[in-house]
């Protein structure tokens, strides 16, 4: 990949999924890069330049939503593409509340996650 | 001259003599003044007993009108003194004392100065019970004295008694039964004044005098009796006004005639307004049938103990337990205490255990359910992970295919995520089916019968609940099956449950569960589970042991295909079929230990 900044940081405990959406994030056209934890992305955020976070909902210590906020905090916040094993109204509404662009059911539409990407990615272009 | 006088009959003796007819014939003088003399002693006994006879009828008089005692002996005395030679008379009553003293009670006449600072006593030691009143008293027998200055043992009185113009006297003590009570005393101005037919009068007048004590005694007794029954009613009365439990008295009919404050307060009644009102007034219109029944009850064994529900003026229910009696009056007594905060509590707690129950029975249907649940959303969670893979590789595989040129390195990575997560998948449903049979089976042996009728046990609270009525045909001369004795009677449970459940908006006709064995012809035992349900409708009998598959809204049908797991696991069949009627059949087969197992 030419760009040498990570685009799309890919945040989600599930290792093969990770890796899977990764490569379909890359596949689309992006940089994009994975990260086991919450706590993993924030001690590599100096470094990662990613402009767009995919996060998964559900993972143990910090979920999605407690990063999102965390980031806001920090005065580091970037569109944010929530994922969800299972879409529950109640997440949706916090995620969207706290300025998530979208929620997607996993496994999500390839053409709809592109889409946000895109819409995303352009917010920064 | 003292002699003692026997008591005479009590009747009245008529005077011996006819009345006075004085015959006048020529007789020598002396003759006729000595018969004159004689006529006149004769007038003079005559006029003597008239006295006695006329004191004691005034007497009696006094006693008919209902004078006490006191009055009647001033009416004796003043009678027998106001005519004739009687100068004084007197009536002493004899006391218990240690010393016996005598009272004088009543006295009347001129001499009455007689008796005045004049000590009376008469006992033996003392020196004025030698006395002829004490004398009199003691012996009970009538003392005369013709001539007080002739009687010796009128010597300490005699001066006295002359002071006082008195010649002769006659006592007479008068008593009941052996008791002696007082005397009566006459005195006279003259010596020889008392004849044998006044002694009579006198002894007579001396038994009414002790007859009307008696009767003051008994009157005073009797007061006093008054007295205390007065004492024990108001003790009585207040019982029945401050008893915490109401007290209802009703005629033989069932009216109410009297009510404490406790059943006013209790029913809202004022009393006036509770007296006339009944038993069918104030029980709950609920209960008023059985009231004929407690009736019948009381008259027959003569008393009713019940709880009732009654029904306040307010028309608030009160909870009572009532105590009836009958009377021998045939009146009726009822106690009726009020346990409302009582019952409210055993309900309460009764709630609260049934509500237990409940809790129980949901928890253990909730475990069976959470189970499966558990299931569902571990294969709903954990397959989803793998599928999102899949589809995420398998998406960027045909872009990475797609590109010009085709970016194989990057198109047989996603293949191989692909193919990883596809095998993950697979190892997680092969998890779950693990978890679905819970462990490794345990075989053993062991009767079916017996675990079956330990499950309807385990469901017994259910089967109470639902009014459901277990009927049991079970063949025992089954053989023993070998099988996961607890994996099995989780199928029986479940089947059970089943059958409970179809039948709850039964209403028509008996909720019957009817679990039955019996050994088919190819060696395995069959065991099933009838209901009077609904039945299974429209739906296909094969179908009903699918997953998610139920024609119950709060339905176990996950149950089912968990049951033909484990059936099936052990070699066995599970199926339903239509009831004869009504309902359906869930059966299932076994091997047994002397059967070809399949």
């Amino acid at each position: 990949m030419s760009r040498a900044q990570t685009q799309v940081a890919v945040i989600d405990d599930d290792p093969s999924f990770r890796e899977a959406l990764v490569g379909q994030i890359r596949s689309f056209g992006f940089e994009a890069e994975g990260f086991e934890s919450p706590h993993s992305f924030l001690a590599e955020d100096d470094v990662s330049k990613a402009q767009c976070l995919v996060l998964d909902v559900n993972m143990p210590k910090m979920t999605g939503l407690q990063l999102q906020r965390c980031l806001i905090a920090l005065g580091r916040h970037r569109p944010v593409i929530v994922l969800t094993a299972r879409m529950d109204d109640r997440i949706r509404a916090e995620a969207l509340h706290d300025g998530a662009m979208t929620v997607l059911e996993k496994p999500c539409d390839p053409a709809t996650l592109l889409k946000y990407l895109k819409i995303a990615l352009r917010l920064f272009d | 001259m003292r002699r003692s006088v026997t008591a005479p009959s009590p009747r009245l003796r008529r005077s011996p003599a006819a009345p006075p007819h004085v015959s006048v014939r020529l007789m020598p003088l002396q003759r006729a003044l000595r018969e004159k003399a004689l006529a006149e002693d004769q007038v003079d006994e005559l006029r003597r007993l008239n006295w006695a006879l006329s004191a004691y009828g005034r007497s009696i008089s006094a006693l008919i009108h209902g004078a006490d005692a006191h009055h009647v002996m001033i009416k004796a005395c003043e009678a027998i003194v106001s005519d004739g030679p009687y100068v004084l008379a007197a009536v002493a009553l004899a006391e218990m004392a240690a010393d016996k003293p005598l009272q004088v009670a009543a006295m009347a006449g001129p001499a009455v100065g007689y008796f005045e600072e004049l000590t009376l006593h008469w006992s033996e030691e003392d020196a004025g019970g030698q006395s002829p009143v004490g004398v009199a008293l003691r012996s009970g027998e009538a003392q005369i004295s013709s001539d007080i200055l002739a009687d010796p043992s009128f010597a300490p009185w005699r001066d006295r008694a002359v002071a006082f113009g008195i010649r002769a006297c006659v006592l007479i003590p008068f008593g009941r039964s052996a008791e002696v009570l007082g005397i009566l005393a006459v005195y006279a101005a003259h010596p020889r004044a008392f004849g044998g037919d006044e002694m009579a009068v006198f002894q007579k007048l001396g038994e009414e005098l002790a007859f009307a004590i008696t009767l003051d005694r008994g009157r005073a007794r009797l007061a006093v009796a008054e007295t205390r029954r007065g004492v024990s009613e108001a003790r009585f009365e207040k019982l029945v006004r401050y008893a915490s439990s109401g007290i209802l008295v009703t005629d033989a009919e069932g009216r109410f005639i009297e009510a404490n404050p406790s059943v006013c307060r209790l029913l809202g009644y004022g009393r006036e307004e509770l007296l006339g009102l009944g038993a069918a007034d104030v029980i709950h219109e609920d209960e008023r049938a059985f009231i004929a029944a407690a009736i019948a009850e009381v008259q027959a064994i003569g008393a009713h103990q019940g709880r009732w529900r009654m029904r306040c003026k307010t028309g608030a229910d009160v909870v009572a337990d009532v105590t009836v009696t009958n009377m021998p009056d045939g009146e009726i007594v009822a106690i009726i205490r009020d346990v409302t905060a009582q019952t409210r509590a055993e309900a309460a707690q009764s709630a609260a255990e049934e509500a237990l129950r409940e809790t129980q029975s949901r928890l253990s249907r909730a475990g069976r359910a959470a189970t499966l649940g558990e299931v569902v959303a571990t294969i709903s969670h954990e397959i989803n992970q793998p599928l999102a893979a899949i589809i995420a590789n398998s998406d960027a595989a045909e872009r990475w295919m797609g590109r010009t040129p085709a970016n194989l390195e990057e198109t047989r990575k996603a293949l191989g995520g692909i193919a990883r997560d596809a095998r993950r998948a697979s190892d997680i449903i092969k998890r779950v089916r693990a978890l679905l049979a819970g462990r490794p089976p345990e075989m053993s042996s062991f009767d079916l019968n017996t675990a079956l009728l330990e499950v309807l046990a385990l469901s017994h609270s259910e089967q109470g609940r639902a009014g459901v009525m277990v009927r049991l045909q079970l063949d025992n001369d089954l053989p023993p099956v070998r099988a996961d004795r607890v994996q099995i009677q989780q199928v029986a449970l479940n089947l059970i449950v089943n059958g409970i459940d179809a039948m709850a908006r039964i209403e028509d006709r008996q909720r019957r569960l009817t679990v039955a064995t019996r050994l088919a012809e190819d060696g395995v035992a069959v065991a099933s589970v009838a209901d009077q349900g609904e039945g299974l409708g429209a739906s296909d009998p094969d179908r009903m042991f699918d997953q998610f598959f139920t024609t119950k809204a709060e339905g176990m049908g996950v149950g089912l295909s968990v049951s033909r797991s484990i059936v099936e696991a052990h070699g066995g069949r599970i199926w339903a079929e239509p009831g004869a009627k009504y309902g359906a059949v869930f059966s299932f087969t076994l091997p047994t230990v002397e059967g070809t197992a399949p």
